[in-house]
C-alpha cells in the first residue's frame, strides 16, 4: 500500500511538472505582450513610452531568453515562491490563496448536490413503478448535462431573485448567496451522476445475484439499496474524480455570472491581463485538484470493490491454466 | 397419506408480448414432504422455467397462464408480492444454477447468509451472525468463522455453492429448488456438494425439486423422476420405473444418450495398428508450462503442466482427462504450438511447431486442426456456412474456387448436414448443427490430427451422443488421430483408445482405456471414476 501511494505521489509530481511546463508554453509563446497589456490601462492604446515598457520587461525579467525565465520559474516553484502579480503586484500564493475559500465554499457545496440529486434521481429511475414517471426521471439528466451553466445561471436569477424575490441575485453573503450558484454548477454534475447510475441500476438489477436476494425474501428497497445500489455505484464514483474537475471549471462561468469572488473569476482576470503568474499558479491549483480527487478515489475504491486489490498492483496479471 | 407439500396442477407458462409462446403446458406435479423429485429434460423442454414459475422468479417477459401452484396451502399463483416475501427464502429455498454470479460481489459471504435470518425475523445483530457461521459449518465448510468473513471473488466455485446452499436452506424452508446446483462444478466436487446437500435435506425433512439435464444425476438422487420435453410433461415416475421400463420413447432416447448411464464398453484399439508400430503424429516428451504468479510476496514460476510425456498413433483417441485447473487445456495449447512450453518438446507430425520460423510454422498447422468447446463462439456470426468451411482452404490458397465449393459440399455431406445449410448464417442453426459445421472446417485441410477441445459440453446429451458417433465415423473413414480434452469420464470411456488423467499438472495415469478404466492406479483416477454419477443404474 505505501508502495502504491509513494508510485501514485510520484506520478502526481510529473502531472504537475507536465501541467506546469505546458502552461508556460502557451503563454510565453502565445502572440500578445504582457508589458503592453499591463501599460495599457483599459481599452485605450498605451500611454508610457517605449523606455518605461522597456524598464518594466526588465524589473519582470522578461527579456531574458525563455529557458532561463522557464528554469528561474520551476527552480522559484520547487522552494514554493509562486512569484508576483503583474495586475496587482502582491504575491501570487496570497491572491490564490484568498480566492480559494468562497470557490470551496461553492464547489463543496455543488458536489454534496450534485451527489444527493444524482443519487437519488439514479434511484428513483429504477424504483418507481409507473413507467410514466419512470420514463422522466430517466430523461431529466439527459436535459441536465446539454442545458449551459450560463444559461441555467441566468434563468435561476431571472426566477428566483426577480421573479419572485426569494434570494438575492449576486453577491456572496452567507448560505442565501451560496445556494443558487452552487444549485447551478451542480446541474451538469448531477446530471452525469444520475444517467450512470440509473444505467447501471438497471443492469445491475438484472444480474444473478439480485435473484438470489429475490429468492431470500428480500423487499424491493432492500434490493435496490443493499444489493444493486452499492454494486451499481461503483463507476459512478470512478468518474467522481473527474467531475470534481469539472466543477472547478464549472465556476469560472458561475462566478462570472453570479458575480461572486473566487477561482475562477481570478482566473478570467489573470487571463485578460496577461497575468502570467497568477495564471501559471491556477494551472497548477486545476491540476493538484484533479490528482488529489483521483488519488483519493482511487486509494477509497478497494474499500467499496473489495475485488480491487492496490498492493498487489496492476503489473501482476495472473494467468490461468 | 400426509398431503403434498408441493401441488402443480395444470400449469401453463406463456412468454412474449401475448403470452402467446408456450414454455410450459400443462404440467402436472406433486411433491411429498421430504421427497426429491427430479425434472429431467433438455434446453429448451421448459424445466428451469417450471421451476422459475414455482419460486415466482419468472422474468418479465414470462407469466403463468393457467394452472395452480399450492406450496404448503399457500396459493402461489394468486400470492401478492407482499406474501411472495414471506414465502420466499422461509417456506422455499432455491440453489441456483451458476454459483459464480449468484452472490453479491461486494458483501461477506457471511452476512449474505445472515441477512434471510434478518429478513424473517428469525435473527438479527451478532445472533444472526454466529448463526450464519453455523449455517456455513452445516453446508460443509471447513474454517467457517474465516469463511464468513470472505468475499465470494475470494472463494472457489465449490465453496460458493456451499454458501448458496446455506443461505437457502438457513431458515429451514420445506421445499428447496435446485436448478442445476452442480453443472458449473468439477464431477468429485459435484458429488460432495450432492452428496452433503442430500444429508441437509434428509435431516432437516426438506422436500427437493431437483432441475438437472443429467439423468444420471437424477437417478442417484431422486426418489421420483419428472421427464420434461419441449414444454411438457412426457413421463413421471419412480426412478428405477423410469429407468428400467421407460414408457415414452423420449425417455428411452434420454436413457440411451447418456454416457454414464449406458454400459458401452470401452473402446480397444484395433489390433492392425497396435502390431505395426508406426511414428506418432503427436510426441509430448517432458513438457513443462509455468506461469510466473505471487506467492507469499514473492515472484515465482508456478508449474501449470509438470513432466508430461505421451504419444499418438496415427488414427488413434487420445484422451486427456482432468478437471478444471488440471492442465488439459494449457497442454493441448503447448501440442497445438499456441503456448510455448517452459520446457521439454512437443513435435506435430515429426516437426517443433513453436520452434519454426513463423511462415514453415503456419505450413505445418495445416496437419493439426481444432474443435472448440462452443459452437456459439468458435464460428464468426457474419459469414455463412459455406464461408466458415471453406476459410482454411482459401487461407491456404488451396484450389480454385469450382475446386474449393465442391469440397465443402463434400465436407458438408461427410458431417451430415443438409446442403442447403450452405447459404446459412451460424445463428440460423441449432448448436449440434453448429458443432457439425466446426468439424467440417477442422477437416477442410486432411488435418493428421484434431484436437477436440470439449467438443460436446456445451451440448445436450442427445445432441452430445450423436456429434461423438459422428468423430467416431470419420476416424474410422478418413484415419485422423483425435486429442481429446474434457472433464466427462464417461464420454471419454466412450471414445477413447488411450486415455491419460491429469491432476494438479501431472499425468497419474495413463495407458488403454479399458485398463485405466477397470484398474486405476492412482488414488485420484479412483475418486473420479467414483464421483461418475449414475453408477448404481448401470
Amino acid at each position: 500500500m505505501t508502495r502504491y501511494l509513494r508510485r501514485r505521489v510520484f506520478h502526481a509530481l510529473i502531472v504537475l511538472w507536465a501541467a506546469y511546463t505546458l502552461a508556460f508554453a502557451v503563454l510565453y509563446l502565445l502572440p500578445g505582450d504582457p508589458v503592453q497589456a499591463m501599460l495599457s490601462s483599459g481599452d485605450g492604446p498605451s500611454v508610457a513610452t517605449a523606455a518605461q515598457a522597456d524598464e518594466l520587461r526588465a524589473r519582470l525579467g522578461l527579456d531574458r531568453p525563455l529557458y532561463a525565465q522557464y528554469l528561474d520559474m520551476v527552480w522559484d516553484a520547487v522552494r514554493g515562491d509562486l512569484g508576483t502579480s503583474y495586475r496587482t503586484g502582491e504575491s501570487v500564493l496570497g491572491a490564490v490563496a484568498r480566492s480559494l475559500g468562497p470557490t470551496f465554499q461553492l464547489t463543496a457545496c455543488a458536489l454534496v448536490l450534485a451527489v444527493i440529486a444524482g443519487v437519488s434521481i439514479g434511484l428513483l429511475s429504477t424504483y418507481v413503478k409507473s413507467r410514466a414517471l419512470r420514463s422522466i426521471l430517466q430523461s431529466i439528466p439527459a436535459i441536465g448535462v446539454s442545458v449551459p451553466t450560463f444559461w441555467s445561471g441566468l434563468m435561476l436569477i431571472q426566477v428566483v431573485s426577480f421573479r419572485w424575490k426569494l434570494l438575492p441575485a449576486i453577491g456572496a453573503e452567507g448560505a442565501s448567496g451560496l445556494l443558487m450558484p452552487a444549485v447551478a454548477l451542480a446541474i451538469p454534475t448531477a446530471a452525469t451522476l444520475a444517467q450512470l447510475l440509473s444505467q447501471r441500476m438497471a443492469d445491475t438489477l438484472n444480474e444473478t445475484f439480485v435473484t438470489t436476494a429475490r429468492s431470500k425474501g428480500a423487499s424491493r428497497a432492500r434490493i435496490h439499496l443493499r444489493h444493486a445500489f452499492r454494486n451499481a455505484s461503483l463507476p459512478a464514483v470512478t468518474v467522481l474524480g473527474m467531475l470534481v474537475g469539472q466543477l472547478l471549471s464549472g465556476s469560472v462561468v458561475v462566478e462570472t455570472v453570479f458575480s461572486r469572488p473566487g477561482v475562477g473569476r481570478l482566473t478570467i482576470q489573470s487571463v485578460e491581463a496577461h497575468d502570467l503568474p497568477v495564471v501559471q499558479a491556477l494551472v497548477i491549483l486545476g491540476a493538484l485538484v484533479y490528482v488529489a480527487a483521483n488519488l483519493a478515489v482511487d486509494v477509497l475504491y478497494p474499500k467499496l470493490d473489495p475485488r480491487v486489490d492496490l498492493s498487489a498492483g496492476a503489473s501482476t496479471v495472473r494467468s490461468s491454466a | 397419506m400426509t398431503p403434498p407439500i408441493l401441488r402443480i396442477e395444470g400449469l401453463h407458462v406463456g412468454y412474449g408480448r401475448h403470452r402467446l409462446h408456450p414454455v410450459v403446458i400443462d404440467a402436472d406435479i406433486e411433491v411429498q414432504p421430504g421427497e426429491v423429485v427430479a425434472i429431467v429434460g433438455e434446453s429448451g423442454s421448459g424445466k428451469t422455467t417450471l421451476a422459475n414459475a414455482v419460486a415466482g422468479l419468472l422474468p418479465a417477459a414470462g407469466a403463468i397462464t393457467s394452472g395452480r401452484i399450492t406450496l404448503d396451502g399457500h396459493d402461489l399463483v394468486a400470492a401478492s408480492e407482499r406474501q411472495w416475501r414471506s414465502i420466499r427464502g422461509r417456506l422455499l429455498g432455491v440453489v441456483p444454477q451458476d454459483p459464480g454470479v449468484s452472490l453479491n460481489p461486494v458483501e461477506r459471504v457471511g452476512s449474505q447468509v445472515a441477512e434471510v435470518l434478518q429478513i424473517h425475523g428469525l435473527a438479527r445483530g451478532r445472533a444472526a451472525r454466529r448463526r450464519a457461521v453455523e449455517l456455513l459449518a452445516e453446508a460443509g465448510l471447513t474454517r467457517p468463522e474465516a469463511r464468513a468473513r470472505q468475499f465470494p471473488h475470494e472463494l472457489s466455485g465449490g465453496m460458493r455453492q456451499r454458501v448458496l446452499i446455506a443461505i437457502a436452506l438457513a431458515a429451514q424452508p420445506r421445499l428447496l429448488i435446485a436448478d442445476e446446483p452442480t453443472s458449473a462444478l468439477d464431477v468429485t466436487v459435484q458429488r460432495r456438494v450432492l452428496d452433503h446437500l442430500g444429508d441437509l435435506t434428509r435431516e432437516f425433512g426438506t422436500a427437493v425439486l431437483l432441475i438437472t439435464h443429467d439423468l444420471a444425476v437424477a437417478a442417484d438422487r431422486a426418489a421420483r423422476i419428472v421427464v420434461m420435453s419441449q414444454g411438457r410433461i412426457v413421463e413421471t415416475g419412480s426412478t428405477d420405473h423410469v429407468l428400467r421400463a421407460p414408457q415414452h420413447p423420449y425417455t428411452r432416447q434420454l436413457i440411451s444418450s447418456a454416457p454414464s448411464l449406458t454400459m458401452v464398453r470401452p473402446r480397444r484399439r484395433r489390433t492392425d495398428e497396435a502390431s505395426a508400430p508406426r511414428t506418432p503424429v503427436v510426441a509430448a516428451a517432458k513438457l513443462v508450462k509455468a506461469f510466473p504468479a505471487i506467492e507469499e510476496g514473492r515472484r515465482r514460476m508456478t508449474p501449470v503442466v509438470a513432466d508430461v510425456t505421451f504419444d499418438i498413433s496415427p488414427g488413434e483417441t487420445f484422451a486427456i482427462v482432468g478437471e478444471s485447473g488440471s492442465g488439459k487445456t494449457t497442454t493441448a495449447r503447448m501440442v497445438m504450438g499456441l503456448t510455448r512450453p517452459t520446457g521439454g518438446i512437443v513435435t506435430v507430425n515429426g516437426v517443433e511447431i513453436g520452434e519454426l520460423p513463423p511462415k514453415q510454422a503456419r505450413a505445418a498447422r495445416r496437419g493439426i486442426q481444432m474443435i472448440y468447446q462452443n459452437p456459439y463462439a468458435s464460428l464468426d456470426p457474419r459469414f455463412t456456412v459455406s464461408d466458415i468451411i471453406q476459410e482454411p482452404l482459401r487461407a491456404f490458397g488451396i484450389g480454385h474456387r469450382t475446386h474449393r465449393r465442391r469440397r465443402v459440399a463434400e465436407l458438408v455431406e461427410r458431417v451430415a448436414l443438409p446442403a442447403h445449410v450452405l447459404d446459412r448464417r451460424p445463428d440460423q442453426l441449432s448448436g449440434g448443427q453448429r458443432q457439425r459445421v466446426a468439424i467440417a472446417r477442422a477437416l477442410a485441410l486432411d488435418p493428421t490430427i484434431v484436437v477436440c477441445d470439449e467438443p460436446t459440453s456445451a451440448l445436450d446429451v442427445t445432441v452430445q451422443a450423436q456429434i461423438l458417433e459422428l468423430l467416431l465415423d470419420l476416424q474410422r473413414d478418413l484415419g485422423t488421430a483425435y486429442l481429446f480434452i474434457s472433464h466427462d469420464l464417461a464420454v471419454v470411456r466412450q471414445v477413447a483408445d488411450r486415455v491419460a488423467v491429469m491432476h494438479n499438472g501431472r499425468i497419474v495415469d495413463q495407458g488403454a482405456t479399458a485398463t485405466v478404466f477397470d484398474n486405476p492406479t492412482s488414488m485420484y483416477t479412483r475418486e473420479l471414476l467414483d464421483a461418475i454419477p449414475g453408477k448404481a443404474h448401470r
